[in-house]
């Protein structure tokens, strides 16, 4: 079973990652995803949405994002694209995750997290256009019960 | 999300439903503010009913067990946050960023809390 692709787009501010988790909400419904694939694309909207937010636009000020979710029997996928500072996240520092993980900083999780729950995670950044576009994909796990 | 709480001799034991994530991590961290505030630093999170956590709420998770942990009676007792009941996705999220290595996690609410 095949979707159309379901794209929502929005300023880049605080106010509209509201927006953004109430889309997915409705995309959990609609696509009736599964529970590792719903889970995975709250936190990729939420930490990349968040980051554009703080990070990407910081000197244009009147940025937008765009969310776009596709899914079939095989894999989900999440685009989300922004005109605004280029990030690639496959080059974000790893986060301290051993020593002294009393005083260590949690700075970098949200991206770690991502990187380390979705089965691919590209990106690109068009010179050109200027737009940056992350995709994200989770394929469905195959079945253990024998079944189609 | 919602939490509710519930306030034994020891122990204040705060039950997490919905989702931890950035628009509700500030009102985890205030309702544990509160707590601390009141003089009360033995914390267990009940997270039987938590169905998503971000790292908004990672983040909110260790800057309290560090605040509750500075508190102490003695050199063996004190402030803690211990968790409960931590269902397999969330516990998933803690293995991958050492978070079940920092936190003591019990089985349920009744053994965090008489754990104190």
């Amino acid at each position: 079973m095949d979707h159309e692709a379901t794209v929502i787009e929005v300023p880049a501010q605080w106010a509209s990652i509201e927006a953004l988790l109430n889309f997915v909400d409705e995309l959990e419904r609609t696509l009736a995803l599964p529970d590792d694939q719903a889970y995975l694309v709250r936190l990729v909207v939420e930490e990349f949405a968040t980051n554009i937010v703080k990070y990407s636009y910081e000197q244009h000020k009147q940025g937008i994002i765009q969310l776009s979710c596709t899914c079939d029997e095989d894999e989900l996928r999440v685009i989300i694209r922004d005109h605004g500072q280029p990030f690639d996240p496959n080059y974000s520092p790893e986060p301290d995750l051993s020593g002294d993980v009393e005083n260590r900083s949690v700075g970098g999780l949200g991206v770690f997290l991502v990187r380390e729950m979705c089965d691919v995670l590209t990106y690109h950044h068009d010179r050109a256009s200027g737009w940056n576009e992350l995709v994200v994909i989770k394929k469905r796990q195959e079945r253990t019960d024998g079944s189609a | 999300m919602e939490i509710t709480h519930r306030q034994f001799h020891r122990v204040d034991l705060l039950s997490l439903s919905g989702r931890l994530d950035a628009a509700s991590a500030p009102q985890l961290r205030e309702a544990i503010e509160h707590l601390f505030h009141t003089g009360h630093y033995r914390i267990v999170l009940d997270m039987q009913h938590l169905a998503h956590i971000s790292s908004a709420g990672l983040r909110v998770l260790t800057d309290a067990r560090k605040r509750a942990r500075e508190w102490k009676i003695t050199d063996l007792e004190g402030g803690d946050i211990r968790l409960a009941s931590v269902p397999p996705n969330i516990g998933e999220v803690f293995n991958l960023t050492g978070m079940s290595s920092l936190f003591a996690i019990y089985e349920d609410a009744t053994a965090a809390v008489g754990s104190f």
